[in-house]
């Protein structure tokens, strides 16, 4: 029989075991060398949001049946904990071998910190598109697989269109013209919902093109120099347009209260004719109303006869672990997943961001085909330093309860002062 | 002193559990708060007091510092106030009373990252369910933009708030009313004193430690409440609900400024310490005169 000094003692003793245990972390299949990383069985992690690139999961077991001797071990991680998640096992030293990461600047924190590897020699590198490589690339080094190319337009209800029969608008005082007509007829002309505060850049980055970057390309550039600003640029004019269609009332009601979700609902509900979306989204219009009759043109804020210029961005899929042991098999599931028949499947129904991938979008997407190829311009967080897009955001919400352009303006000029420190 | 081996060997675990998930990372803050990490980067830099010279100097600190003590005051005195009344009413032992205590604890029961996504939907100006309600009765004129009204937002979410939590206040005052002796309402009864009179030098002194523990509680909470705001308005329309938690959380992961996340956790908790300590020492006051 067990004394109770006994069970004291034994129940001490185990506690602290159980504590240990569940403390210590043994890393296991490190042991391959990578010379000859072929041959041996190897193991790789891969981080992905659970959001996006669904059709991962069939694509590995399609490499794995090619390559048995490499597995994966895929981590789908929720949306909103993924960038903690793999930021923490980065700061210590235990990242994935392969993690999506997002474009353009906001590759730099991972390249500065020395986390992600150069791929500019990888085959698939020569078959990207121009936007493909601009979103992969900084500082002329390829970073990152990219994946689907999105674009930002005005979606629209064909069938509204039709029965107040509106054509299109090629430009600026048209597009107010279709705005009005649709109001008219008492539906919403535009569905926007600025609760959700990434809504806010829809239309800005939808404007830029147009306004600034046609004519001025260079404008970043001298951004970064010093000698742009947003204030006195044709910002003060894009915001004082977007507020513009506010005050005519071509947006719903209380749009401050607005969120996503009411947005995709009013345009499949039909109550509202058109909305400023990315491209993605069209699907959740679709998934709401299966019914519904679609399409899609580039906003048009230009005046009459001048070319309309398309905001797009190429979303990228993995980059590399620098410090990955296992780097011949990741570059091999990077090339696996660039190989026409893969990338197809990964980017469905978008457009793709090869050459020679065709891109099988949704056809309302592809009604911008024409559009696209006239003169594109990349969404611009991805060439912001981090510290503005935030910025934006409030500063639209800001704009739209009262506050002035200009003081708006001024914290973002701040901000992107404050980035490039 | 060889009895409390023992048992001291029992709070062990739970003990390296406390220091190593909470202990370890507060003073972490402290050192990170004199840094500019980026999260990311494996050496910080060593920065000095640089975080907190620009944190006196940030416009937003300051007022993410006044939606601070806006939301803390305001859920502090309407969570007392609701759960005195009800407990007032709810302190007997009739069934009823029984019942209508537990009924109104549920809302604490429930997650509430789930209950705020609820009065998301609630709130919605378009579908939500109060709006609906107002215009199917015909008092379409009182429908608002619930969280995109720069001026209502702030209520809206602390009322969300309020419905969720004020059981808990409620049953300490219940806990803290049924303390009192009877025999002194009886007293005052036969010396003619109305409900009010009762209520104004009976009760409300001899509820003093409940008072305490509730407004004390209720003050930190206030102070801390960072996911309903999160999920409900993420700080917007336009800043107007961002108080110091959300703007660490926007400087530490959006900006990726973890050094001055880290600073400005420090400031929110010697905030928190000063004023709960203030708290304790002038209501304990009160608790040992009566």
């Amino acid at each position: 029989m067990l004394s109770l000094k006994r069970v004291k003692w034994i129940g001490a003793v185990l506690s602290i075991a159980l504590l240990l245990s569940a403390c210590s972390e043994t890393n296991q299949g490190n042991s391959s060398n990578s010379s000859s990383a072929e041959d041996k069985p190897v193991t790789i992690t891969v981080a992905m949001p659970n959001d996006q690139y669904q059709s991962l999961s069939e694509l590995n077991e399609r490499f794995q049946d090619q390559y048995p001797n490499i597995k994966i071990q895929f981590d789908a991680v929720p949306t909103d904990q993924y960038e903690t998640l793999v930021n923490t096992k980065l700061a210590s030293g235990d990242g994935p071998d392969l993690f999506n990461v997002n474009s353009g600047t906001k590759l730099d924190p991972l390249i500065n910190s020395n986390n992600i590897m150069a791929l500019n020699d990888e085959s698939w590198v020569s078959r990207l598109s121009p936007s493909g490589l601009e979103a992969a690339s900084r500082n002329g080094n390829v970073y990152a697989l990219p994946g689907f190319q999105a674009i930002i337009g005005v979606v629209y209800n064909k069938q509204i269109f039709k029965e107040l029969g509106l054509s299109i608008p090629q430009h600026w005082d048209e597009f107010l013209e279709v705005a009005q007509k649709i109001k008219d007829s008492g539906k919403i002309p535009l569905a926007l919902g600025l609760r959700d505060a990434f809504v806010t850049q829809f239309i800005p980055y939808a404007m830029a093109p147009s306004a600034i970057y046609r004519d001025h390309a260079n404008f970043d550039n001298e951004m970064y120099e010093g000698k742009q600003t947003f204030v006195g640029s044709p910002w003060e004019q894009m915001l004082a347009d977007y507020l513009g269609l506010e005050e005519k009332g071509f947006f719903n009601d209380d749009v401050m209260g607005t969120g996503l979700d009411s947005m995709f609902q009013m345009m499949a509900s039909g109550d509202a004719a058109m909305s400023v979306i990315v491209s993605p989204m069209i699907g959740a219009i679709r998934g709401m109303n299966p019914e519904i009759e679609l399409g899609v043109f580039p906003l048009p804020y230009v005046k009459e006869g001048e070319t309309i210029y398309v905001s797009t961005g190429t979303s990228n899929v993995f980059a590399v672990n620098a410090n990955t042991k296992h780097p011949e098999a990741a570059k091999q599931y990077l090339d696996f997943l660039s190989q026409p028949d893969n990338m197809m499947v990964l980017i469905e129904g978008s457009l793709s961001a090869f050459v020679d991938v065709p891109s099988q979008a949704d056809p309302a997407i592809m009604e911008t085909e024409d559009a696209m190829k006239k003169g594109t311009y990349t969404m611009l967080d991805t060439i912001w330093p981090n510290t503005v897009q935030p910025t934006l955001f409030t500063a639209v919400q800001k704009v739209f309860t009262g506050q002035s352009i200009e003081a708006a303006l001024k914290e973002m000029d701040d901000a992107f002062k404050r980035g490039i420190q | 002193m060889k009895k409390y081996i023992v048992p001291a060997f029992f709070l062990l675990p739970a003990l390296l559990v406390f220091t190593t998930f909470i202990i370890f990372p507060v003073i972490g803050s402290f050192y990170y708060s004199f840094t500019n990490w980026d999260g990311l980067s494996a050496t910080p830099q060593f920065i000095g007091i640089k975080n907190f010279e620009n944190l006196l100097h940030d416009e937003t600190v300051w007022k993410s510092l006044g939606v601070t003590f806006q939301i803390a005051i305001i859920l502090m005195l309407g969570q007392n106030v609701l759960g005195l009344a009800l407990a007032l009413g709810l302190q007997g032992s009739s069934w009823v009373q029984k019942v209508l205590r537990v009924w109104y604890m549920i809302p604490l029961m429930l997650s509430y990252v789930a209950i705020s996504y609820i009065w998301n939907y609630m709130y919605d100006p378009r579908n939500g369910i109060i709006n609906f309600l107002l215009r199917s009765v015909g008092l379409s004129n009182l429908t608002q933009d619930w969280l995109g009204n720069t001026d209502l937002a702030v209520y809206s979410v602390i009322f969300s708030i309020i419905w969720q939590s004020f059981a808990l206040c409620m049953l300490i005052y219940v806990a803290g009313l049924q303390a009192i002796p009877k025999d002194l309402y009886e007293a005052a009864n036969i010396d003619g004193a109305g409900k009010g009179r009762m209520f104004v030098n009976i009760t409300f002194p001899l509820v003093a430690p409940a008072f305490t523990i509730n407004m004390v509680v209720t003050m930190i909470f206030g102070l801390k409440i960072f996911d309903q705001i999160f999920i409900m308005t993420n700080g917007g329309p336009g800043g107007v609900t961002e108080n110091l938690a959300m703007l660490l959380y926007r400087q530490a992961f959006t900006f990726r400024q973890m050094g001055y996340g880290s600073a400005i956790a420090i400031v929110m908790f010697l905030i928190i310490l000063v004023v709960s300590l203030l708290q304790v020492i002038i209501l304990r006051k009160r608790e040992v005169e009566h």
